[in-house]
């Protein structure tokens, strides 16, 4: 029994003196790699520089792994690493784990509502001289400083098939109601799925369960204008109002047999095979258009209408994205900088842009997007920016876990407006009582 | 040094490192999560503040929670109204039927293949539009059952109960198959001679017979409800909406989409407290019958 008491007391000590020594192991090589950072810092060593980003389309991928390479004829110091991902939602998480144990990259790449909840983790780029002409940067600072510059802006259309319209004599709409009567013209018809919904995928309905109460409160602020209020989504606000167009839409039966049960690239497949009408993306969309149908002959575009009436004037959603900014927790701050000079410089920025076949973000450079210059042609919408909501909308929004995209799944479902508002309401009236 | 000495330094330089790699990568997270759900840490943010139980009271107070765990609970009833019927193959595969090698190995099949590629396979299958699922039923003139496989937030949660009931039910008979392989032959023997029934043999010799392999179905069954996550993760993001969000499902979004570690933490800790009890309390009512 006493060998036991003592075995046991040993063995205590035993993984004490382990788990100390452990830790304490731990500690002594971090110190030493200061060590060596610092000394690397004095000999202008070799430097690599990570990048991290996700673009769904593989040969962007490639494009960019491979242009950023040419950084090292221009600095044979610095060498820039790509890593990619093919989703957002993966990239968002992988970065998330890595800001939490402090290892991210020393780039990263970011949409405009993830940088609030980025601020700690992001050097300011005010000092940056690209910053000055990039058109958008400003309107995305947070707490007053520019913590990620913009590569890119791009109009949120509605696609469709100008040979489908025209075998069905419909006109481009250009009210909501309008736009209502051509979907149900459509699905009269028969032979076509009006609208394709990848609506399995929920974020397939941002065109309307996101963007749709912000642009029809006529306010580029109404985000974080929300976190000022107790109860935003009631009768009478912009959401409700907002809300109950789109439920006008989603009970109208024009998204197929079960607009829930395909996803994104399904519904995809539909529009670009000729099965569906019409459907709402990014420019981003068209080159994959392109990849898949080989031409853009069968495609045209149009703001998406979100006015009821033609008083108004038609608005047209523009997003700007991929961001990028340089961790705080890098350890080559002025390389990084640097390479951003370089990245955003006019000759350099040019490529990107046709390489992303998107909208400019800089001034001076313009893209060069055939589909787009045919767009602003035919269409000369006034331009209605997205604005992402401010630290106190995410922290609210995120305390009562709103996904606008879920409830656009669960208005599918068959949820009325009503319910959604009054819940929405009486979890956002508790969540700012908590704060 | 003596020898006896000698030897217990051997045993406890060698115990050591298990050990110490157990706390590393067990006892230490283990105690880190709960330290977190003491905290409102984001998941990114360098600081946080320590909030005691806030975390666990609004766990308890959110309805996404208890809808959650309701989705729970119809995994645990529809595998626990199953178990007879796995327990019945098992006794039919016990038996010398034709070709019963085969069918052992088609039965575990499922739980061999990768959770993702059942999702998928599954998610093909339920697709509305050419899904080879409706395309069955229509063919056989069943039309009338065809249903928003994945999108009527009445029929998903059975629909995907469907999945985890064909990839774990093979297993459970392979188990089940081991208990009735250990129970002695005599036993049927003898009870063939008193003149008992088949019903009689299986309810009087199988069952107990096999009872601690029930018991660990029971705690495989208790602990796969609870922590059902990939099947409703892949195959529709707990959607529509909240449909088919399940108490994992509802932990990893609180923590990675609405960058709430604290609220996950807690509700992580709650779940390990959850299966603990809920062992416990088998144990218990199977300890208990064993006594009697």
């Amino acid at each position: 029994m006493r060998t036991k008491k003592w075995a046991t007391l040993l063995l205590v000590c035993t993984l004490v003196l382990t788990a100390l020594s452990g830790c304490s192991g731990g500690s002594g090589k971090s110190s030493e790699e200061n060590g060596d950072t610092a000394n690397s810092g004095a000999k202008a060593d070799k430097v690599t520089l990570k990048l991290a980003m996700w673009d769904s389309n593989n040969d962007f991928i490639t494009f960019l792994t491979d242009k950023v390479k040419e950084y090292s004829s221009v600095n044979p110091n610095v060498k820039v690493e790509v890593e990619s991902f093919k989703s957002d939602s993966d990239y968002l998480q992988a970065i998330k784990v890595r800001a939490g144990g402090d290892a991210l990259p020393d780039l990263i790449e970011l949409k405009p509502n993830w940088l609030a909840d980025f601020k700690e983790q992001l050097t300011p780029l005010d000092d940056l001289g690209v910053v000055s002409k990039n058109i958008y940067a400003k309107n995305y600072a947070v707490d007053g400083k520019i913590l990620a510059i913009p590569s890119v802006s791009f109009p949120e259309l509605v696609y469709y098939h100008p040979s489908v319209f025209k075998e069905l004599n419909l006109e481009v709409p250009t009210t909501w109601p309008q736009f209502m009567d051509v979907l149900k013209k459509i699905q009269e018809n028969g032979k076509y799925i009006p609208y394709a919904m990848g609506g399995k995928d929920a974020w397939p309905d941002y065109p309307f369960n996101e963007f749709l109460p912000h642009i029809i409160s006529d306010k580029e602020s109404y985000l974080s204008d929300l976190a000022k209020e107790d109860a935003p989504f009631g009768e009478g606000t912009p959401f409700y109002q907002g809300y109950s167009q789109i439920a006008e839409m989603y009970n109208a039966n024009v998204m197929g047999p079960d607009p829930l049960g395909i996803g994104a690239d399904q519904a995809n497949d539909l529009f670009i095979s000729k099965q569906a009408a019409v459907m709402a993306s990014g420019l981003w969309f068209v080159p994959t258009y392109e990849s898949k149908a080989g031409t853009l002959d069968d495609l045209a575009a149009f703001p998406m209408p979100y006015r009821q009436t033609e008083d108004t004037p038609l608005k047209l959603m523009m997003f700007t994205d991929h961001f990028y900014g340089i961790s705080s927790s890098s350890k080559h701050q002025e390389e990084a900088k640097a390479f951003m000079e370089w990245f955003y410089s006019p000759e350099v920025y040019k490529e990107y842009l046709n390489g992303a076949q998107l909208d400019t973000a800089f001034e001076g450079v313009d893209s060069d997007v055939p589909f787009l210059k045919t767009f602003y042609a035919d269409n000369q919408p006034e331009k209605f920016m997205y604005i992402p909501g401010d630290a106190a909308y995410t922290e609210l929004s995120n305390a009562i876990q709103l996904d606008v995209k879920a409830l656009g799944q669960e208005m599918m479902a068959g949820k009325t407006v009503d319910e959604i508002t009054k819940d929405l309401n009486a979890k956002w009236t508790e969540a700012r009582k908590n704060k | 040094m003596n020898y006896n000495l000698q030897k217990k330094f051997v045993i406890f330089g060698f115990l050591a490192i298990p050990v110490g790699l157990l706390m590393l990568f067990l006892l230490y997270p283990t105690v880190k999560l709960f330290q977190f759900s003491l905290t409102d840490w984001n998941g990114i943010s360098k600081t946080f503040n320590y909030v005691g139980f806030k975390n666990y009271i609004a766990a308890f107070q959110t309805d996404g929670v208890w809808d959650a765990l309701r989705n729970n609970l119809l995994y645990f009833i529809m595998h626990l109204v199953f178990i007879p019927l796995e327990i019945s193959i098992a006794v039919l595969l016990n038996n010398k039927i034709r070709a019963s090698r085969f069918f052992r190995s088609m039965v575990f099949m499922p739980y061999i293949l990768n959770g993702v590629a059942v999702a998928y396979i599954f998610s093909y299958l339920y697709n509305p539009i050419n899904g080879p699922f409706n395309a069955l039923l229509d063919l056989i003139g069943l039309e009338g059952l065809i249903q928003n496989w994945l999108s009527d937030p009445g029929v998903v949660n059975y629909s995907l109960v469907a999945v985890s009931l064909w990839r774990f039910s093979g297993f459970h008979v392979i188990l089940f198959l081991a208990g009735l392989q250990s129970v002695p032959q005599d036993l049927y023997e003898a009870a063939t001679i008193d003149g008992a029934g088949a019903f009689q043999k299986f309810r009087f010799i199988t069952v107990p017979g096999i009872s601690r392999v029930i018991e660990i179905v029971l705690f495989l069954n208790v602990r796969g409800a609870l922590q059902v996550f990939d099947i409703p993760f892949l195959m529709t993001q707990g959607g529509p909406g909240t449909a088919s969000t399940t108490f994992t499902v509802y932990t990893i979004q609180s923590a990675f989409k609405y960058n709430n570690y604290g609220l996950a933490s807690s509700l992580a800790v709650i779940l390990m407290l959850m299966i603990i009890v809920f062992t416990q309390l088998q144990g218990k009512l199977f300890g208990g019958k064993e006594d009697n």
